[in-house]
């Protein structure tokens, strides 16, 4: 009941739009942390919350408009891993589903939150701009409580054990299924952000990582970071991106 | 545009607070981030209005309107609008009125949508979480920390400098800002940053691989193995450029991860991959 009554609350805090909730709420890998806090184990849910959090690399919601539920796969995903139990790929696959039905409650709540322009023109119209502003701060989070605390406080109460039996009940087969989505998913993440960086000029790069990476086998990120930074900056002061620049335009 | 300069750097310093704190807090689909603008002006209209009820019922309707745009680099915007109403306020005869005010903030925010986002969600962000999630996902908490502190601090140094040089610039140079160099680099830059670390990325966080193996009469015929030694991570790299590849043709992100799901799931159970 109290871990419920956490979870709900993570749930509150986890889906309340701001970058004062976002970083260390929202992100499957620091949402996994709290999960695991509230379960007795913050390293397992830090380590799935992560790998889950691998897919959603390229996440982004312009002007609304949602891929699957970053909020709910994290939060509900890590929850799922721990309660049944699972191996980390496993649970990535699972996370996706769930993301999808989150992707519901985040339609809702776009629309849902609608009313509150509306009245805010009434409290315009007499200058109230304190009224505005707290239904601004209060407004989104009352309906966060509503459509996002409430079920995950339901779902932590009762789904556990129906969780558990239902990966008892999985055949070998599927499991394997489901280790090899979990495997392959983050290839979605990475897609997203080709999709969102590719340019024709910059195309030498991504080779240039991938080999580096794939035939040597080192993947410290930070060391790709740093050589890709001095690479930036040399290439700049040879005047790069401005060629290009003509050469597109 | 007006020389009086009625607000302080502390009404301005809050205003950016409360646009940085409230800016997605009542998100919705009718008018997006109108409310938050309206928020973070009550104090400014008090303070350049005082008493005159009407200028500030006039104001907080102007400001009503729809308005979308990126909350970190766009806060450019809203810094650039608390000159304007001040401008506006002080002197309405010097050339700013609501309308104009309007007019410049719809003309921007678009653009600095764009901008914003390729560089915040498409570059920053992913950068920070691909460096600390290696870490949170060897078991070290203090990597799901060091992305909190690494996004939240941006963000925030992001949010607030835009605003503030926003308020500065005010209408004219935010236009030369945009159309100026600077931009340009700063994107160039971090694209071959993002590119080099993606291809990596690939590499380290995409796990699929071919595991078939067949069974010949004197030997196993080792598809993995034998696949891994010509291009290694080749099914990682093939699936990602699926993906990226159905994406381009127009296909919804949902679509390709329910694609990629039965790809995994239906390998997987058949042993093909794994």
């Amino acid at each position: 009941m109290v871990q419920a009554l956490l979870m709900a609350l993570l749930a509150l805090l986890n889906g309340i739009q701001g970058p004062c909730h976002w970083y260390m709420f929202r992100e499957p890998v620091m949402a996994g942390f709290w999960v695991g806090l509230i379960y007795g184990d913050p390293v397992q849910g830090t380590i799935i919350g992560a790998t889950i959090n691998v897919s959603y690399l390229g996440w982004i919601s312009a002007g609304g408009a949602n891929a699957s539920d970053l909020y709910w796969a994290g939060l509900l995903g890590t929850f799922v891993a721990i309660k049944g139990g699972m191996s980390l790929d496993t649970a990535v696959a699972f996370a996706v589903p769930i993301g999808l039905l989150g992707n519901y409650v985040h339609v809702a709540y776009m629309t849902l939150a609608s009313i509150w322009p509306t009245r805010m023109d009434v409290l315009a119209a007499k200058g109230d701009w304190k009224g505005i502003r707290t239904l601004q701060f209060l407004g989104g989070p009352a309906l966060v409580l509503l459509l996002r605390a409430v079920p995950v406080f339901l779902i932590a109460l009762y789904g556990g054990d129906l969780i558990q039996q239902f990966i008892d009940f999985l055949p070998t087969w599927a499991m394997n299924g489901l280790a090899a989505t979990g495997k392959l998913l983050p290839a979605l993440g990475m897609s997203m952000l080709l999709k969102f960086m590719y340019k024709k000029e910059l195309l030498p790069f991504f080779i240039l990582g991938f080999a580096i990476a794939a035939y040597t086998g080192l993947t410290d990120l930070l060391m790709f970071a740093c050589v890709g930074g001095c690479l930036a900056f040399i290439l700049i002061k040879l005047g790069f991106g401005r060629d290009a620049e003509k050469g597109v335009e | 545009m007006a020389e009086a300069k009625v607000l302080t750097k502390k009404d301005v310093q809050k205003a950016a607070l409360t646009w940085f704190v409230s800016s997605h807090m009542t998100y919705n689909y009718q008018r997006l981030q109108a409310g938050a603008m309206t928020s973070m002006l009550g104090p400014v209209f008090q303070k350049l209005y005082g008493d005159n009820k009407e200028k500030i019922i006039e104001g907080c309707q102007r400001q009503m309107l729809y308005f979308n745009t990126e909350p970190r680099w766009g806060a450019i915007i809203p810094g650039m609008v608390v000159a304007l109403e001040e401008a506006y306020a002080t002197d309405p005869e010097g050339g700013v009125d609501g309308g104009l005010i309007t007019e410049i903030k719809t003309a921007l925010m678009g653009p600095l949508a764009g901008i914003g986002d390729t560089v915040w969600a498409g570059l920053m962000k992913p950068i920070f979480l691909s460096i600390t999630l290696a870490w949170a996902m060897q078991g070290m908490i203090a990597g799901a920390w060091a992305y909190w502190l690494l996004a939240f601090g941006f963000d925030f140094g992001i949010t607030y400098y835009m605003f503030m040089r926003g308020y500065k610039l005010g209408a004219d140079s935010v236009d030369r800002f945009l159309e100026g160099g600077f931009v340009k680099t700063v994107t160039t830059a971090i694209g071959i940053v993002g590119m080099f670390c993606l291809g990596a990325m690939i590499v380290k966080y995409v796990g699929i691989s071919a595991v078939l193996q067949i069974e010949m009469t004197t030997t196993t015929l080792d598809f993995g193995a034998i696949l891994n030694k010509i291009v290694p991570s080749f099914v990682p790299l093939m699936m990602t450029l699926l993906a990226y590849w159905m994406q381009v043709k127009g296909k919804k992100v949902t679509t390709v991860l329910l694609v990629l799901f039965l790809i995994g799931f239906i390998g997987g159970a058949i042993g093909f991959l794994g």
